[in-house]
């Protein structure tokens, strides 16, 4: 890796961590995604423009990064039931910490809401941006986030959260 | 038990932040050297947060990032530089053949360690825009902030003097931006009108991205911007 590389490493190593996991990357799994991530970062930093942040263009990988890695999750929900572990001790998610509580009521929504939601809630990125990076309009935008916050706190209530 | 509400899940998630050493095992994985972040002021739990908070099954402490200060002591040589936080940070660059169990025992072959013509170097050394928020922070903070939300459709003097006991409490708290948010539409319900403009004007300027300020210009339409 050269220094380039290495510098977007120790500027936002730990953004791309935090996305990836509340994108639905599992904590297991983390380390692996983040380190493909910048392995991506670095074949393509070439063909970076700067017509984005080094940031927002690090969510653009993470973005597709985190797709595959939900993908595989489901693959092997198929198989061998990755999560039933998980499932068992799901009655007692209210009392697991709120990272996973909040990580557990975005499993509830759908993908597109979701990645709305963590890029412009959690990471703090301007809808304009957001709409820019999804592929989407900005009001379509909004729409999402209107459901995606929905979606939250209709899951959230289940688990007795206030709305 | 409460949980905190969603928007106080959202701001406990900004500042949620991997293991120490975790970052560490990625960066030997890619070969690239990596000081791990000052960690921000920790402020160890009294007997009874800690207490409370076992009794609310926060298992590994990650609330409010006291999960960084738990491992802080066994992370060894790459935080003990971050926490000396010196100007320019010496890289600590970690052998290859040090790989933990973190990452993959068989990562993907490395590119060839030659950049690539044109790379972007400037691009990429801006400091981060979101560094962490700084202050010890405790449980008692989201109950804070949220007696002092509920109070402000009903009373909203009430949930004034909460927002000025959080500032007071925590005046470096993780939900400093929703008790300014709180603490001026609680002085325009309360009927005063010129500070709380004042304070959306002063919020506007020194929030230019939260994600409040639609609430906030809301607000000052209300009010009447002159």
């Amino acid at each position: 890796m050269g220094p380039a590389t290495a510098r977007l490493f120790q500027a936002h190593a730990e953004e791309v961590w935090r996305f990836l996991k509340y994108l639905g990357v599992r904590e297991h799994d983390l380390a692996d995604a983040c380190q493909e991530v910048f392995l991506v970062a670095h074949r393509k930093l070439p063909e970076f423009r700067g017509d984005a942040s080094p940031r927002t263009w690090l969510y653009g990988i993470s973005l597709r990064v985190a797709k595959a890695w939900r993908r595989r999750r489901q693959l092997v929900q198929l198989g061998e039931d990755e999560r039933s572990v998980d499932a068992s001790q799901e009655r007692d998610r209210e009392r697991r910490d709120t990272h996973e509580l909040l990580c557990w009521a975005l499993d509830k929504i759908s993908e597109v809401q979701r990645e709305v939601f963590v890029l412009h809630e959690i990471e703090e990125v301007p809808m304009v941006e957001v709409a820019a990076r999804l592929e989407c309009g900005v009001f379509t935008a909004y729409s999402r986030l209107r459901l995606a916050r929905r979606g939250l706190k209709r899951a959230l209530a289940e688990k007795g959260v206030k709305r | 038990m409460t949980h905190p509400d969603l928007d106080q899940l959202v701001a406990l998630a900004r500042r949620d932040r991997p293991a120490a050493g975790s970052l560490a095992a990625v960066a030997r994985g890619l070969r690239v050297p990596f000081v791990a972040a000052p960690v921000a002021a920790i402020v160890m739990p009294s007997p009874a947060l800690a207490a409370l908070a076992a009794k609310v099954g926060m298992s590994r402490l990650a609330l409010f990032g006291w999960g960084a200060g738990a491992t802080v002591a066994v992370s060894g040589a790459v935080l003990a530089v971050a926490l000396s936080e010196p100007a320019a940070p010496a890289p600590v660059v970690v052998p290859p053949a040090a790989t933990t169990g973190l990452v993959s025992a068989n990562p993907a072959p490395l590119p060839p360690a030659v950049e690539p013509p044109g790379a972007p170097e400037t691009a990429v050394v801006g400091p981060s825009p979101r560094a962490p928020k700084e202050g010890p922070v405790t449980w008692d903070e989201p109950k804070l902030i949220e007696r002092a939300r509920k109070a402000l459709g009903s009373e909203p003097r009430r949930a004034l003097a909460l927002a000025q006991e959080h500032q007071r409490r925590f005046p470096g708290g993780a939900l400093s931006v929703e008790r300014d948010v709180i603490a001026l539409e609680a002085l325009a319900r309360s009927g005063q009108t010129a500070e709380a403009k004042r304070r959306a004007r002063a919020f506007e300027a020194k929030y230019p991205k939260s994600i409040h300020l639609p609430r906030v210009r809301a607000l000052l339409a209300r009010l009447g911007e002159g």
